[in-house]
């Protein structure tokens, strides 16, 4: 057993300090990633909780309730830069890359602790896929909710459309690498390939910004 | 043919149309006057690609069971969520109001699709959150075939007609006996999928006649109506009720790029 809230407190009080020392950009990415940590914490409790309600195994809890858990949790401060500080949709998707960063950083942590290195390049993979998976996620939702956005369209059915593409993709990852073999493979690809795929939209929506 | 062989054959056709409609749709954003719509609709097709290729990796690798509620059944209901969304986008500025007397038929419509579900497979949580998702769906489906025109005041009459026979021939159903069931279910699935055809030779000649926003509503329409086939039969049926929603989603781009030229 890992105490989560000590592996935070390591590494996100070094990261809070230095958005006092960096520039605007810097301290929004590091205050940003910190509350991507937090959201994987809060998560992971809410998740923790459900298990125990629900009574299922780990591997179910992993496979059809931590997606929707996460994914719901990491909309919240999107939607809260969206609404609240009317953050543009160019910097909104940057923003979502350090949320997602943070997310996956905090995840990875505590997944090698808890299970130790079974070898470089087991974590290489893990790091790769699950670091990316937060991150292509969590642009699949945002790229849903700039859309509605830029055309004044953010409303409840497209946020929850929006958070459903992101819901449903980060199951199809956790739902494949819980089985071994061709599907852990498949599903350790779907990130990058998915990252890829996204590029060309995401500088399409980078360049109509500037 | 065996119903797994059924099965498959559904979701290769499907994925296969999804994955082309999907990426027309987003091709078709650049040149589009109206590129909230497209986007939406591109965003829709996606989810629901991503939700079927869900589902058929999780028969293959956990089998058919699983929780109330799950990332499927969530993509489910987010297509429908964003084809509204689309549907909206398409209407955007249109004043006209229908009758209250629609809002409240679909309102009926739509909540008793939800108790007929939950009487038959009693997944409420489920069939009470996808019924909303659908439920505001058929409502802005309503909505915009009435702000389109695209239907006469007879077939409006026709279709209330439909549903009202629809809806009481399946309450019925519980009191029958199993060989009038069977009767009533065979009677169910002529006057679904004869809805099916004709929302489907609607938008076609409301395609070919330029009618573009008519044909865009009555191509959502289409959708609505195959979904409410979809989660109103039993297999194999079913299968071919959504087999006829996927064909219409390429219909359902047509008339939303020929509406994005006119704009």
């Amino acid at each position: 057993m890992i105490y989560s809230e000590y592996l935070l407190l390591c590494i996100g009080v070094p990261v809070l300090l230095s958005s006092f020392f960096v520039r605007r950009e810097a301290r929004r990415y590091s205050v940003l990633f910190l509350i991507g940590m937090v959201t994987c914490l809060i998560s992971g409790y809410i998740s923790g909780y459900l298990h125990l309600v629900t009574g299922g195994t780990p591997e179910e809890t992993a496979v059809y309730i931590a997606p929707m858990v996460e994914e719901i949790l990491k909309l919240l401060p999107l939607l809260f830069l969206l609404s609240v500080l009317r953050v543009p949709p160019l910097s909104l998707m940057q923003c979502a890359a350090a949320l997602g960063t943070g997310f996956a950083t905090f995840e990875n942590c505590c997944f090698l602790l808890q299970n130790g290195t079974q070898s470089l390049t087991y974590t290489l993979i893990r790091g790769l896929a699950v670091g990316v998976m937060h991150i292509v996620s969590l642009l699949l939702l945002t790229m849903g909710l700039s859309t509605a956005r830029r055309y004044n369209a953010l409303s409840t059915s497209s946020v929850i459309g929006a958070l459903s593409l992101s819901v449903t993709f980060h199951a199809l990852y956790n739902l494949l690498v819980s089985a071994p073999g061709a599907p852990s493979i498949i599903a350790y690809t779907l990130p990058l390939l998915t990252a890829l795929l996204l590029y060309i939209p995401f500088r399409g929506m980078t360049s109509g910004d500037t | 043919m065996s119903m797994e062989t059924i099965r498959n054959l559904d979701n290769i056709v499907q994925i296969a149309v999804l994955l082309t409609v999907a990426a027309g749709a987003f091709l078709s954003l650049g040149k589009s006057a109206r590129p909230m719509s497209m986007a939406f609709f591109a965003l829709g097709m996606t989810t629901y690609l991503v939700s079927d290729i869900y589902w058929i990796a999780h028969l293959l690798l956990k089998g058919g069971s699983r929780l109330p509620f799950t990332a499927a059944d969530m993509g489910d209901f987010g297509l429908f969520l964003l084809l509204a969304s689309a549907s909206k986008a398409v209407f955007e500025g249109d004043s006209s109001r229908p009758p209250f007397v629609l809002t409240v038929a679909v309102s009926l419509f739509g909540l008793s699709n939800i108790a007929l579900w939950t009487a038959w497979n009693g997944e409420w949580i489920r069939n009470l959150i996808g019924g909303i998702a659908l439920g505001y769906y058929y409502w802005r489906v309503a909505r915009d075939l009435w702000a389109a025109k695209a239907l006469s005041r007879r077939e409006w009459q026709g279709l209330l007609v439909l549903c009202v026979v629809l809806i009481g021939l399946l309450i019925g159903w519980f009191w029958l006996t199993a060989s009038w069931r069977k009767r009533v279910e065979y009677g169910c699935y002529v006057l679904l999928f004869a809805g099916i055809v004709w929302f489907y030779a609607k938008t076609v000649l409301a395609l070919r006649s330029g009618r573009s926003k008519a044909a865009v509503s009555l191509a959502f329409a289409t959708l609505a109506w195959s979904a409410c086939t979809m989660y109103m039969c039993w297999d194999p049926i079913y299968y071919a009720a959504d087999t006829a929603f996927t064909l219409t989603a390429p219909l359902a781009l047509l008339a939303l790029r020929q509406e994005a030229c006119v704009a």
